[in-house]
């Protein structure tokens, strides 16, 4: 063997690892990844979806690792570009995650208070207002409508609707969406105080009537018509969203609704987590749109809450029995993060004033508002 | 001689044709020549002696890809665009004489704005259709209560 041999070998041995191939954005990229596992894991905010985001960002962004592309020699996707293509190309994950979360929500407060049903609408303002900023902001219309929708504070459909509309938005949106998500009572108190008044604030509410099990049952099929008959684009979130709930509501099939809303969802979970992550690499991350997303989801979520106590400000012009306007906070479907929110607030200026319930009525509104918003959008700009 | 002198004034009376391809808000324009039936700084329309399905085709093939979405219309194609171009749509009728008639229109706030409140209030309209047949169910719930109520005092 000649020494140039020798040489030859070793720079071969050296070309297969990955730090001969490092780039300055990739520490960054480390640094990003830490500060999700740092909120994730010391602070607590939404551990369950950033710990396997923030594990993703930082297990993508090495040289040469084989995870989000294709085997060149047989063409099959590698390991997270597999789950990404299955679970999210394909949307079956968003729509898995909606059957779990209709196995474990109550529609009751809903159902006793329907007309929180438009503040659930009204909420969605945020997110008409961020679309007409992101389009000022040079963002395509298509982009536009997958960024406004992280106001609506709901993973699984900002998750499917930027899949169907801007894909290669998704792990800048998700982020920005679970990040503030989790951030809801930091952000949204000062909103509501500001858009309130101190007696307003003390509006007492009465309790609310108690919910037949028929009603609970016929609400999942009633919501499942209209919707689908009216946004049909959304129908496969929703429609995995009231079956989950109708076999909550049943009570005839336990077995499947622990399965939806425990095993089965906490699967899905981790491959969303680590798909979603993993879709932010350096060179896609460190660029200015994604950057521009993370603030503009902050003024979507102000705007959001503005738009839900403005809703319900409006509303009690026209009732005998007025809303305390701080549930209209809660129609930024953080479930049920914006509703503890909006009764904590509330116990600060009358402790005898439970409106946790009360909230959580336009909170699961703004789910099907969140849901109508991107059925909208979806209608408006087919998809990607 | 005249054979150049042929092809220079073609080439002449072709330069306004293809000047007008991209030459309105970079919008394409069919080749061949059409002859502008109306034009503001927002909105110009032309006339295509071209059969309905050619004019289409060429637009299909030149307009590729999810970022433009094709809307049939009766005897018409609406096509809209969702990228930062200038023009926001092109109409695309035809017209009973066997001609087609190309329309491109600026894109514009207006009609952003527009688009984005009724579909604001198009959601408060899916929520109000739910609102109805819960408030109905409640109150037909609340009667029966009532009249299980009544049954079991009496």
């Amino acid at each position: 063997m000649s020494p140039y041999d020798v040489y030859e070998m070793f720079r071969g041995t050296l070309d297969t690892m990955g730090f001969m191939s490092m780039s300055w954005q990739l520490p960054v990229m480390w640094c990003i990844a830490g500060a999700f596992l740092y909120l994730a894991i010391v602070k607590g905010f939404e551990p369950l979806l950033l710990l396997p985001i923030g594990f993703g960002i930082f297990m993508v962004n090495f040289p040469m690792v084989p995870l989000m592309g294709y085997n060149e020699s047989t063409g099959y996707p590698e390991l997270i570009r597999a789950f990404y293509h299955y679970g999210l190309e394909w949307e079956i994950i968003p729509c898995v995650i909606f059957l779990g979360l209709g196995a474990l929500t109550d529609f009751g407060p809903l159902i006793a208070n329907p007309k929180t049903l438009l503040v659930g609408a009204g909420a969605q303002l945020g997110v008409f207002v961020t679309f007409t900023g992101c389009v000022l902001a040079g963002f395509t219309l298509k982009e536009a409508a997958s960024v406004s929708i992280i106001g609506g504070a709901d993973g699984p459909t900002t998750i499917y609707l930027t899949q169907a509309l801007a894909p290669q938005l998704l792990g800048a949106n998700a982020l920005a969406a679970y990040s503030y998500m989790s951030m809801v009572p930091l952000i949204q108190p000062p909103f509501m105080r500001m858009m309130t008044t101190d007696a307003e604030r003390k509006i007492p509410m009465r309790q609310l009537r108690a919910v037949s099990k028929t009603e609970k049952i016929l609400y999942p099929l009633v919501s499942t018509l209209v919707i689908s008959l009216l946004v049909p684009a959304v129908s496969p979130l929703m429609s995995m969203f009231m079956l989950g709930n109708l076999m909550k509501e049943s009570g005839v099939v336990g077995r499947l609704v622990e399965t939806s809303g425990g095993a089965l969802m906490n699967i899905v979970t981790i491959f969303l987590g680590v798909s979603v992550g993993c879709t932010m690499q350096a060179e896609k991350f460190l660029t200015a749109k994604p950057l521009f997303i993370v603030s503009l989801g902050l003024i979507d979520f102000a705007v959001c809450t503005m738009g839900g106590v403005a809703t319900v400000k409006l509303m009690n012009l026209f009732l005998k029995e007025k809303m305390n306007p701080l549930i209209g906070s809660a129609g930024v479907s953080a479930v049920p993060m914006a509703a503890r929110v909006s009764h904590n607030v509330g116990q600060q200026y009358d402790k005898k004033n439970y409106l946790l319930m009360h909230a959580m009525g336009p909170n699961l509104a703004g789910l099907m508002g969140t849901a109508a918003a991107a059925g909208m959008f979806i209608a408006m700009f087919g998809r990607a | 001689m005249k054979k150049l002198i042929y092809v220079m004034v073609t080439l002449f009376l072709l330069t306004p044709v293809v000047s007008l391809a991209g030459g309105f808000l970079d919008a394409p324009l069919p080749p061949g020549e059409g002859k502008v039936v109306s034009r503001t700084d927002s909105k110009m329309e032309m006339s295509y002696a071209l059969p309905y399905d050619q004019v289409l085709a060429y637009y299909k093939s030149t307009l590729k890809g999810s970022d433009y979405a094709f809307r049939n219309r009766p005897n018409a194609t609406y096509i809209e665009e969702y990228t930062a171009k200038p023009w926001h749509s092109i109409l695309v009728t035809k017209v009973a004489d066997g001609s087609t008639t190309v329309t491109v229109t600026k894109d514009s706030w207006t009609w952003i704005v527009g688009t984005l409140t009724l579909r604001f209030f198009a959601v408060f309209i899916v929520l109000i259709c739910l609102y109805i047949p819960l408030s109905i169910l409640g109150i037909v719930m609340k009667r029966l209560d009532t009249k299980k109520a009544a049954l079991k005092s009496a």
